[in-house]
């Protein structure tokens, strides 16, 4: 603002005249009421005064108060209407004078409010000098900035400072750090204070100033911060000064999340602290629910960490609900976690609309620098070649990587390490993997990158990358802008140095760096412009040939960075590297043991289980010599094929089949991939392009020729199997050579890949989708989307599951114990395994959940491929992959599901066996048992162990069969762990069936319940079915079934044997088979091991161990009844009762109609009656339902063609047992016919007939009365039948009260009575009612003896004591019949049944009653007197 | 000695912030009331149905619009001598987010209300570094809490106000609180 002189002039004078009126002013308000006017004048009237006055205006401070407060108000406006040095330099003496004495806490707490403002003017000035030259008043100035950053920072931790001090102090450091690490785009709105703050860059060079020293302060004041969050704080009960910290802390992180990995753990450890303040609590948890939803990719990474730490707080479920926020907004491809996300606080947001540009951020920031650079800055800047930004999706090789080396180093150059991440995220992780490995020599030193983490591992990196590959590569690089990195490592200005040479060579092998010293190196770009490379002296460093010692310990040392570097976002890429390591693991040293540990310790959240395929595989190909048959090379067509099917995210990649070749190069060889010889065999991520063309086996053929080793073995002492010579020749002429080759190859052919190999633009789509799940997530979503993409089928786990309802209700009953039905049917809960699975579902989430590493659940297969039974034609609908029962790895688990079985059995054996003998005793059988005994340490849900059974490229045997033996002695959950790999190995492994089946036979016999139930389901369900797998299991069972028909243990003794006697009883027999045998119960055997019934226990649970798995089989094997029954026959008490147990639940499953079971009951062995009836007769006990009556009813009567069977059987064997089961099907005809052969019947088997007789019968009361009158009057007994056993079975027919009541009984007697003459059985029949029904029909009984009277019973001496009997069992009833009878035939009776003297004076007492209504004569009279008189005598016989 | 400006923050604005602000204003206090809601919401005749205003709706057309709805209802629920009361403070609610002034401290009377403020403060740009109190009382949604709570909120405020620097005493007043009341409110600061 330009003034008029006179105004000038007159505003000068007026501005002395209110400075002398201040001073001389007496009250402080009065001085400050001037000194407005002064600040008027001076802010808005002259501001070209404020540099003259502002020292007279510090002198001020001295004045009594609130002079000195407004002074500080004063000042701070003042630098912002002018930042000049000299105002600034006043005002940070004013700032400092007040802090160092000002006792009022008011008058600090502004000093430092104000010198928020000063210190972002200084901080300005500063930087700017480096462009207008440097003062030292510059100087001077920043230092005593600093100086005053020094005393506020101290104020956060003084004693002597108050709470408010400390607060406005922590407020200070807050934005000093946000200063610091200015962001290269503003997020403040114009007008903010805090604007200034975010467009202050450091121009380079600087005379004073440095980014990276810029950097390192905003760390230590960051850390300063941090220590606030330690326990002596944390466990104040003041909390205030915590409070403000935490919330500062979270404003930096919210600003700055790339601060994130430095503070996060320290809040994180914050939250564990246990501090007696609510309040401090409180707002611990608000900070970290605000950092929980911070959507910077930054933060991804801690968001488990941050909701764990939530939980143990107590808010569980507002970090769950944030998690599941997350996790919906990536289901839905809005925002996946961990891309890129919208800046925090968007509102805030709001870029200057003259440094935005419409280009984005990205040119917001050159925007914003040019603002922020003199002009001549600018000019450099503007003559930057403007570069599209390359698709690193498309980097396949490191020729690729190469080509981009100079865009690379423009990012690093510019300090752009956002984008710079973006961009090495995008690079498929094998590629980088191979850079850091071709570059290993320039890795910095351990120290150099300790100062580093997080983002700049990968600036680092970068660097190292661009060292490495810059200089080859086509990089038309353009000239950088000087940026401001902000957490850069410092770079040493270099002189410029001449062009390489070797622009166009590509890539590995150290680099060709000239001279110790030679720090910066010249890029040439395309157009011949010269481009600054600046070099980090840590990666100056000259490259060493490596021997093997070094080269071993640079690797255990990379192995140890690599780890330790598990906060890098790039864990794919980590996995690579480790991948890479492995391959280099001997069977020396401990990087092996090393490397073990990693891949246990993160195997489901780290990328282990991926780390552990890449070894595996690689050692398969290292190990496994494969000659390819010249004379077949349709084998060696099936060989590749199934190698590309094995395991669809591991693509191997097989040699030319014209060529003897390694099992390593059988896997690597590559035509695009030139660097990845070794790699494709090594990495899960090998491109789909090389799979594809396999179909073309000519042109594969050629780019292997091309492709030569890898460079990666060029400093490997453990190389693989060099090719021959006339490949060599072929591939070039040493391996040093090899990348020139491959890159000429590729460049050679810069569009080849369209237009000559059509069969790579078919892969391109697959390779694409596969490049972007490798760089988001792990090689799982890969190899799910290339097996989708091959049209093959998920590898399901309860798929065979999904199929065990029809027999689970039989054979779950053939369990002895209440067992779960399946205990392996459980969902995956392992944290673990979901977090892998976690991994996978942002881009997963439309894929079919049925693969066993990414759902715990065991869904139903997915369709199948119609299968042919040309194994070698066997192609999917791409046309691309075919797949082959003759693979080179036998673990073909997705394959061998779309073969037809019998082509796969029969053509799977001999290769696999053959593979399977030579691994045995190498280093990749050693690695394979290693990470599955290290498994084996997880919980038994995890389905790490099942993975990598599956995927491994080979299981050698016996030793994976040992240790799944192992693993299932140990207990039931391990057992259960052990049964289910095997059965995935059985199911998706078929060449490895024969091996994995006795794991589960074994268990199917074992003496653990649950293991057995669960084998004999899955052996049941699924493997018997299998072609070629039922006869072995047939022969298993039936083996272990013949065991029980050893002779009885000495269990069975119903006595319990003297200890003499156990010690002298021989021992037990052995088996037919001596190796068949059973395993012992793992429970130490009781010290009161000769109680009878605890070896009973035992001796039948081991009946049932041997004979539960042929039982099961039974109902699905056709003939195996008859076995069970011969073995029936011929087994000891105990074994038959365990076996009538089990025949119960054997009967249901085979059902009434079952053939086989009929015509067991025609044909039956002899001596297996007792099971056969038994299961009869659990077939017929229907539920059983009650009508309307309340009567109970069958609703499913025998079937006729069970009805006629048994027939048969009663008539072939004369045995009426047999008729037992269909009672309930014969007419009362065949009832009342057959009745005389069913009297012989034990009594239980009698009740089961008269049951299934009378139920649900609508004629049972007529049948009823007619079968008690056929018994009665039965005349013609059957043969072997006597007198006795009819009235016997006469007594047990009354005695069932059930069937035959009251009425039923009263009509018969009535029918029976009316005969002439009487059945021989019909006083029988009313003494067995007396005697089993007491108090039923005496009344009516006692009428009937009366009448009997006049039919002159005392003239039938069969029937005469029989009513004698009865009458004394119906006493007194009786009495008054007894009286009718004449004296002559009462007295006679006296003496047939003396048994009726006791009751006669009881009858003379009843004759004389009142109650007597009959006559009674007097000799009646005195002939009972003299009876009873002698009657004392008389004892009934 | 300064006098603090003071905001009794609840959800809507009509009863526990406005209850204590009243109490407020009749001991001399500079205060304001806001509510932190997206709406002004006043029981209807069921939970499902409650009466939705928006922020800025003067007291008065909400009494009109309630007696006009049932008038009877709303007398014998209180709400409409509540509305009375708020008309005698002032003429509106007012929606915290949209409020531009600057105040000392905040009491909320509801957690959720207080996490809902913190949001918007750590969502303001930070311009003048005025730091903002902010002290939660969990208080329930009823007259006769409110009016249990609003001396309670006054004897606060009068602690804080009597401090000669609430940074420096914040804790020891909050003890002292807890002492006198037996309530012990949350606390944080933010900065404007």
């Amino acid at each position: 603002m330009k003034q008029e002189p006179e105004q000038d002039v007159s505003q000068h004078d007026l501005a002395v005249q209110l400075l002398n009126d201040c001073k001389l002013a007496s009250e402080g308000p009065d001085k400050v009421d001037i000194l407005k006017q002064l600040s008027e004048i001076l802010l808005f009237r002259a501001q070209h005064l404020i540099e003259e006055f502002v020292p007279e205006i510090v002198e001020l401070l001295t004045e009594p108060k609130p002079v000195p407060l407004y002074v500080v108000e004063l000042m701070e406006a003042l630098v912002k209407a002018k930042a000049h040095v000299t105002v600034i330099d006043h005002a940070l003496i004013c700032m400092q004078s007040l802090l160092s004495d000002a006792i009022v806490a008011n008058v600090r707490k502004a000093a430092i409010l104000a010198s928020v403002t000063i210190f972002k003017a200084a901080f300005g000035v500063a930087a700017h000098a480096g462009t207008s030259g440097s003062s030292s008043e510059v100087v001077k100035m920043w230092k005593a900035m600093c100086s005053l950053k020094a005393s506020i920072q101290a104020l956060m931790t003084s004693p002597t400072a108050s709470d408010s001090v400390k607060h406005m102090a922590m407020k200070f450091v807050e934005q000093a750090v946000l200063m610091y690490s200015a962001e290269e785009h503003p997020f403040l709105s114009a007008g903010s204070s805090m604007q200034m703050l975010q467009l202050v860059k450091i121009p380079r060079p600087h005379p004073f100033l440095s980014a990276a020293q810029v950097t390192q302060e905003a760390i230590a004041d960051f850390g300063a911060l941090l220590e606030l969050l330690k326990p002596p704080q944390m466990q104040d009960p003041k909390g205030s000064t915590v409070i403000l910290a935490m919330k500062a802390v979270v404003n930096i992180f919210q600003r700055r999340p790339r601060l994130l990995g430095r503070g996060m753990s320290a809040l994180l450890t914050a939250s564990t602290t246990k501090t007696v303040n609510a309040s401090v609590q409180n707002n611990l948890k608000t900070c970290l629910l605000t950092m929980l939803k911070h959507p910077d990719p930054a933060a991804v990474p801690w968001r488990k960490k941050i909701a764990d730490a939530l939980t143990n707080m107590g808010e569980g479920e507002a970090a769950k609900t944030e998690l599941r926020r997350f996790e919906r907004q990536a289901r839905k491809g809005r925002q996946p976690p961990g891309s890129a996300a919208p800046e925090p606080d968007a509102k805030r947001m709001k870029p200057d609309p003259e440094t935005a540009g419409p280009a984005g951020p990205s040119s917001s920031v050159h925007a914003t620098q040019q603002s922020a650079q003199p002009a001549g800055q600018q000019t450099t800047a503007s003559a930057g070649i403007k570069l599209e930004d390359p698709d690193m999706t498309r980097v396949t090789t490191l020729a690729d990587l190469a080509r981009h080396a100079g865009y690379i180093a423009r990012l690093h150059a510019q300090g752009d390490y956002d984008k710079l991440d973006q961009m090495l995220k995008t690079i498929p992780a094998g590629v980088l993997a191979d850079a850091v490995f071709d570059n290993m020599a320039r890795i910095p030193s351990p120290e150099a990158v300790g100062a580093h983490s997080g983002a700049q591992s990968s600036a680092l990196f970068a660097r190292m990358l661009k060292q490495g590959l810059g200089g080859r590569g086509p990089s038309p690089a353009p000239a950088a802008t000087p940026p401001h990195s902000a957490f850069a490592t410092p770079p040493q200005e270099q002189p410029p140095a001449k062009p390489s040479a070797k622009a166009q060579s590509p890539i590995p092998g150290p680099p060709a760096v000239k001279g110790e010293g030679q720090a910066q190196a010249m890029v040439a770009s395309g157009q011949g412009q010269l481009v600054k490379r600046v070099v980090d002296p840590a990666l100056a460093q000259r490259p060493k040939a490596l021997g093997l010692e070094a080269a071993g310990g640079m690797r255990q040392l990379a192995l140890q960075r690599i780890v330790q570097a598990s906060r890098t976002p790039l864990r794919d890429f980590r996995a690579a590297l480790l991948g890479r390591l492995a391959v280099k693991v001997g069977e020396k040293g401990s990087l092996g043991d090393d490397l073990l540990d990693h891949i246990l310790s993160d195997f489901n959240s780290g990328g282990g289980y991926e780390l552990a395929m890449h070894w595996l595989f690689s050692l398969f190909a290292q190990q496994i010599p494969v000659q390819a048959p010249s004379s077949a090379p349709e084998q060696l067509q099936q060989a590749r094929a199934s190698l590309s099917g094995t395991f669809s995210g591991f693509h191997p990649v097989l040699p030319d089949p014209q060529a003897p070749v390694s099992g390593s190069e059988a896997l690597a060889g590559s035509g695009h991939m030139p660097s990845q010889a070794l790699s494709t065999a090594q990495e899960p991520h090998a491109s789909m392009d090389v799979v594809a063309s396999q179909s073309q086996p000519g042109e594969h053929a050629q780019h292997s020729s091309k492709a030569g080793p890898s460079p990666m073995e060029t400093d490997s002492p453990e190389q693989a199997p060099r090719p021959s010579d006339s490949k060599e020749a072929a591939a070039g002429p040493s391996s040093q050579d090899a990348p020139e080759a491959s890159a000429h190859a590729a460049s050679s052919k810069p569009a080849g890949k369209a237009n000559e190999h059509p069969e790579v633009v078919k892969g391109q789509t697959a390779e694409d989708v596969q490049h972007k799940l490798e760089g988001q997530g792990g090689a799982d979503q890969a190899q799910t989307v290339a097996r989708r993409e091959q049209g093959l089928p998920m590898q399901d786990t309860l798929a065979e599951a999904g199929g065990l309802e029809g027999e689970e209700a039989a054979v779950s009953s053939v369990a002895d114990s209440n067992a779960p039905a399946n205990s392996s049917r459980r969902p995956n809960s392992a944290p673990a395994a979901a977090e892998r699975t976690k991994q996978a579902e942002p881009l997963l989430d439309d894929r079919p959940l049925d693969h066993p590493r990414q759902s715990g659940s065991e869904p139903e297969p997915v369709p199948r491929q119609p299968a042919s039974t040309d194994a070698a034609a066997m192609v999917p609908h791409t046309g691309e992959l075919a797949v082959s029962p003759a693979g080179l790895m036998d673990g073909i688990g997705d394959v061998a599901e779309d073969m037809p079985e019998a082509a796969m059995v029969s053509s799977e054996g001999p290769l696999a066996e053959q593979r399977s003998l030579a691994l045995q005793d190498t280093l990749y059988e050693t690695v394979l048992i290693a990470i599955l005994e290290g498994l084996r340490e997880m919980v038994p849900e995890d389905n790490g162990m099942q993975d990598i059974l599956l995927d491994a490229p080979c299981l050698p045997h016996p030793a994976v069969l040992n240790f799944l033996g192992r693993l299932r002695k140990d207990d039931e959950a391990r057992g259960s762990q052990a049964l289910k790999c095997a059965a995935h190995i059985i199911k998706f492994r078929p060449a490895n069936r024969m091996e994995a089946l006795p794991v589960i036979l074994d268990a199917a016999v074992g003496p653990q319940p649950q293991v057995r139930l669960q084998a004999i389901l899955r052996i049941g369900s699924h493997l018997l079915p299998k072609p070629g797998l039922a006869p072995t299991i047939k022969a298993f069972a039936a083996s272990r079934l013949k065991l029980l028909h050893q002779s009885p243990p000495p269990a069975a003794a119903d006595q319990p044997p003297a200890a003499a006697e156990l010690a002298a009883q021989p021992a037990k027999p052995p088996a037919e088979d001596a190796d068949v045998t059973l395993e012992p119960d793992p429970t130490p055997a009781h010290a009161d091991e000769y109680n009878p019934q605890e070896v009973r226990a035992r001796a039948e649970a081991r009946a049932r161990q041997a004979c539960s798995l042929y039982v099961s089989l039974v109902p699905r094997t056709t003939g195996m009844l008859q076995g069970l029954l011969q073995s029936y026959a011929l087994a000891d008490p105990i074994s038959r009762k365990v076996l009538e147990q089990l025949g119960d639940s054997l009967a249901v499953a085979l059902k009434s109609t079952n053939p086989e079971l009929l015509a067991a009951v025609v044909g039956h062995p002899a001596g297996s009656e007792p099971l056969l009836l038994s299961m009869l007769v659990k077939l017929t006990e229907a539920p059983l339902k009650k009508d309307r009556d309340g009567n109970q009813t069958q609703d499913h009567p025998p079937p006729s063609e069970l009805v006629v069977a048994c027939k048969d059987a009663f008539h072939l064997g004369q045995d009426s047992n047999f008729l037992v089961p269909v009672m309930g099907a014969l007419s009362s005809q065949e009832v009342l016919s057959l009745l005389p052969h069913l009297i012989p019947l034990e009594t239980a088997r009698l009740q089961q007939a008269f049951d299934r007789l009378m139920r649900n019968r609508p004629d049972r009361d007529d049948l009823a009365v007619d079968m008690l009158v056929k018994l009665v009057k039965l005349d013609g007994l059957p043969k072997g039948f006597s007198r006795p056993d009819q009235r016997e079975c006469v007594a047990r027919m009354v005695g069932l009260s059930a069937w035959f009541g009251a009425e039923h009984l009263a009509k018969a007697i009535n029918q029976l009575a009316q005969m002439n003459p009487l059945p021989v059985m019909f006083m029988r029949l009313l003494i067995g009612i007396v005697q089993k029904r007491p108090r039923t029909l005496h009344v009516f009984m006692a009428d009937k003896l009366a009448g009997l009277i006049s039919q002159n019973i005392w003239t039938q001496p069969s029937h005469w004591k029989g009513w004698l009997i009865l009458a004394t069992q119906l006493a007194p009833a009786s009495y008054p019949t007894l009286l009718q009878l004449p004296v002559s035939i009462l007295h006679g009776g006296l003496t047939t049944y003396p048994g009726l003297k006791p009751k006669v004076p009881e009858l003379v007492r009843y004759a004389q009653s009142a109650e007597c209504k009959v006559v009674v004569p007097s000799q009646m009279i005195h002939m009972l007197d003299s009876q009873a008189s002698s009657g004392s005598a008389g004892r009934p016989d | 000695m300064n006098r603090l400006n003071f905001a009794m923050v609840c959800a809507s604005n009509n009863n526990r912030s406005m209850e204590a602000h009243a109490l407020l204003e009749q001991n001399n206090f500079q205060v304001g009331s806001f509510g932190v809601g997206g709406h002004v919401k006043l029981p209807g005749p069921s939970a499902k149905e409650p009466n939705v205003y928006k922020f800025g709706t003067s007291y008065q057309i909400m009494m009109e619009d309630l007696e006009k709805k049932d008038r009877s209802l709303y007398t014998r629920n209180g709400i409409l001598n509540m509305l009375r009361r708020n008309m005698a403070v002032k003429l509106a609610p007012q929606r915290w987010q949209d409020s531009k002034e600057q105040f000392d401290v905040a009491m909320t009377f509801q957690e959720r209300v207080m996490e809902h403020l913190v949001e918007d403060m750590n969502g303001r740009e930070q311009t003048s570094m005025r730091r903002l109190l902010v002290v939660n009382m969990d208080v329930k949604d009823n007259h006769e809490e409110a009016a249990n709570a609003a001396p309670q909120a006054l004897l606060l405020c009068q602690m804080i106000q009597d401090a000669e620097d609430w940074e420096d005493d914040i804790d020891e007043i909050m003890d002292k609180f807890e002492a006198q009341t037996g309530r012990r409110p949350l606390y944080t600061i933010c900065f404007y």
